[in-house]
């Protein structure tokens, strides 16, 4: 089976998450019928399986996906470029997390509680610096997907989510539940560290 | 004029009498009630949004508005015997915007309006205060470039440091610019404003007004404000009032100041005077955080006077609205005034403890005392904690990532976290870091312990979000996954023993750990009791914490 990019996004994703469900996969941006044609091919080539409504990957998918990665850098002969924006992106994942933590957490004279987003200005002011870091992500971005363009999509559903969150839907930072901005940038950022090679600084 | 049933483009403060808040908007609405209290006020004008509005509709001022500014601006002048743009008296104005619904910091507001080269050195002969004339005159230049003019704040900033740079100041010697230095600084803004605008700094106090309150107008749809309604859903159409009032000084010398304060503590709902003030300073250098402010209660021993009025106010103010307020003051030359007022932020515990205070001091009702507490809150704030008297020492401790207390079984795996609690086992997932897959294991335990990361870390962030108790970045606890057993120096946990994580202290426990119901403030139960008389639902958590 010749690998190409949106073959790539879908390994990708469930070499990320292990085991998925088919909703999951189809925030990923490719047709239904484009999806299940990805997953019979994968499925027969060995390279997934399937239980009840999930799909695991198989460890010669993680292989496979691994290998491809390499490829992918190597022949863009741009790998060291690439380094430069993965780092870039760390620097923004630390100020992006931070941000997150401050909308959980709000420091109550030094303690430390739930943010029951009662106060709007606390909140704005977030959303505000959000919306900040979400430019520089996009800039960063942008030259990543010169160099893998199946990362669109992440662009794509980033802007999504902050574009919902700033219309008022507060769930839309941080919800599991939620095609949240939080959910996207961790999907993203996993991404991008299994490209570099680079460990996760928690 | 202004013909039979229209209604009028300009107000004053008495006149406003009787108008509401969406017509004034907040801030307005405020000086209006005050006015009719007979506060200590400085005299002012309104300019209602339904101005704002016509100017959007027509896109431009109002042709009439500026004449009605003038004519009404008379009745101001008389009241405080001095006169926009004379050289004998200058009156001074501030011009701000205040919408209906709090909007705090999202639109503009210019302050010490009315001065040009003329008129300080007729403000620095009649105060016989030189630095004090010009200071407020470099504040009005910069003020007025940056938010009128929209001269980029960085290239007036960039002017200001060049200046400092080329007398040796450091940026922190501004305060101790001589007037004379100031003079010349002010004329470099000016040079700046020529250069980016292409046009005269305006030296007329007539034009400057004008200027201003379209700004004001103009800044309700600023991408700011705009992105703030969107995200409150607060509608486009409500528009911005204008408040045009005499300036007071706190900038004037060690007998003047200024402050903010709140009429109760708003963390704990204390009844006492919370705030703090500065001396010798305008009210923007509280917010601009250069100078660090005084605790109000410094104003009892500096001001004692002062601060008795102060109380007083307090005292007619939250018994006129009912309400917490947030005050701005000034202190010029010994005099106090009362710039703004407004129901005041609190955390959910002052909300408590005020509600109930105000029901006993015959300010409220108690079913209205019901009404401001959100109830469904409140579990969150209230919960159990170890018992400090049980006498059990943690095992290890970590960060205190996600608050709450979780007993369980420890598990090592997403999987057996997954089968355990599918058996209705409460399980703790233990994990030196948590990875994307790790994420359906923490939707099914009670807790979470990891041995690496910190507060900001993936972990802590989805604990979060599930609302689970979770310790991070434990770095005492080794974890084996091979063994499926974690160590403590020489202890050893293995899977299944039961452990307690408290992820408000960041404490790991062996075993179930005594908890004690937390401390209910007794204002709380008569809350809940009033909730119970008037049939308001109180969920069922808070009712089991008491």
């Amino acid at each position: 089976m010749q690998m190409n990019q949106k073959i790539f996004l879908v390994l990708n994703y469930l070499d990320i998450f292990k085991t998925t469900n088919e909703e999951a996969l189809k925030l990923l941006g490719l047709s239904e019928n484009e999806l299940k044609l990805i997953l019979k091919n994968l499925f027969q080539e060995g390279l997934i399986r399937r239980t009840n409504s999930e799909w695991i990957i198989e460890e010669s998918g993680e292989e496979m996906v691994r290998g491809y990665r390499e490829r992918l850098l190597r022949e863009s002969s741009r790998s060291e470029e690439f380094m430069k924006y993965c780092e870039e992106f760390e620097r923004l994942n630390k100020e992006f997390k931070e941000l997150v933590t401050r909308w959980q957490l709000k420091d109550e004279g030094g303690m430390l509680v739930p943010n029951d987003h009662s106060d709007p200005d606390y909140d704005f002011k977030i959303i505000e610096r959000l919306s900040v870091v979400h430019e520089k992500t996009m800039n960063v971005l942008k030259r990543i997907c010169e160099i893998i363009p199946a990362f669109k999509i992440y662009a794509k559903r980033l802007e999504n989510a902050l574009n919902l969150l700033m219309n008022g839907n507060l769930e839309y930072m941080v919800d599991k539940s939620k095609e949240s901005y939080h959910e996207v940038w961790f999907e993203l950022h996993e991404s991008l560290l299994k490209i570099s090679g680079m460990k996760r600084v928690e | 004029m202004v013909m039979k049933n229209e209604k009028p483009f300009v107000l004053s403060f008495e006149e406003a009498i009787g108008l509401s808040k969406r017509e004034l908007g907040g801030k307005g609405y405020g000086l209006m009630e005050m006015t009719k209290l007979g506060l200590p006020v400085p005299p002012g004008l309104i300019i209602p949004t339904y101005v704002c509005r016509e100017y959007y509709r027509a896109g431009r001022l109002p042709k009439q508005l500026m004449d009605m500014v003038a004519d009404k601006l008379k009745m101001i002048e008389d009241k405080v015997g001095r006169k926009l743009g004379s050289v004998h008296k200058p009156l001074l104005v501030s011009v701000r915007s205040g919408a209906p619904v709090s909007m705090p910091g999202m639109m503009d507001t210019i302050l010490n309006l009315g001065l040009n080269d003329e008129i300080v050195e007729a403000l620095a002969k009649e105060t016989g205060n030189m630095s004090f004339a010009y200071d407020t005159y470099f504040r009005f230049v910069h003020c007025f470039s940056r938010i009128v003019l929209r001269v980029p704040q960085e290239e007036l900033d960039e002017a200001v440091e060049e200046f400092l740079r080329s007398r040796s100041f450091r940026v922190l010697d501004f305060s101790k610019l001589s007037h004379e230095d100031l003079k010349e600084l002010i004329w470099d803004l000016k040079k700046v404003v020529g250069h980016k605008t292409g046009r005269r700094f305006p030296e007329d106090p007539k034009d400057q007004l004008k200027e201003a309150i379209e700004a004001v107008f103009r800044s309700w749809n600023n991408p700011r404000a705009k992105a703030y309604r969107k995200l409150y859903k607060i509608p486009e159409d409500l528009c911005t009032a204008v408040v045009i009032q005499a300036m007071v000084f706190g900038n004037l010398g060690q007998n003047s100041g200024t402050g903010v304060c709140f009429t109760r503590n708003p963390s704990t709902g204390e009844k006492e005077l919370y705030g703090e003030f500065l001396i010798n300073a305008q009210g923007e250098d509280i917010v601009a955080g250069e100078r660090t402010p005084m605790p109000i209660h410094e104003l009892k021993r500096r001001f004692p006077r002062i601060y008795e009025q102060l109380l007083n106010i307090a005292e007619i103010l939250e018994k006129h609205f009912k309400d917490m307020q947030d005050i701005e003051f000034t202190i010029q030359e010994g005099k106090l005034y009362i710039l703004q007022t407004r129901p005041g932020k609190r955390t959910l515990k002052a909300s408590i403890k005020i509600a109930v205070d105000m029901v006993e001091e015959g300010l409220i009702t108690e079913r209205e005392a019901i009404e401001r507490v959100d109830m469904s809150k409140l579990a969150q704030v209230f919960k159990s904690r170890i018992d400090p008297h049980a006498g059990i020492k943690p095992l290890a401790r970590g960060l205190n990532a996600s608050p709450g207390i979780a007993t369980g079984k420890v598990v090592f795996t997403v999987r057996d976290a997954e089968v355990y609690s599918s058996k209705g086992e409460p399980v703790i997932l233990v994990r030196p870091e948590t990875k994307p897959e790790d994420v359906r294991g923490i939707a099914v335990s009670v807790g979470i312990l990891t041995t690496k990361g910190g507060m900001t870390s993936h972990a802590a962030v989805v604990a979060r979000g599930l609302g689970k108790p979770a310790v991070v970045g434990a770095k005492d606890v080794k974890i084996d996954l091979d063994n499926e057993l974690f160590k403590v120096n020489n202890l050893v946990v293995r899977k299944f023993a039961v452990i307690t994580i408290d992820g408000s202290t960041g404490n790991i426990y062996l075993g179930k750990v005594p908890t004690i119901k937390p401390e209910i403030p007794p204002e709380i139960r008569k809350l809940l009791n009033w909730a119970e008389k008037y049939g308001k639902h109180v969920p069922s958590e808070l009712k089991n914490l008491i």
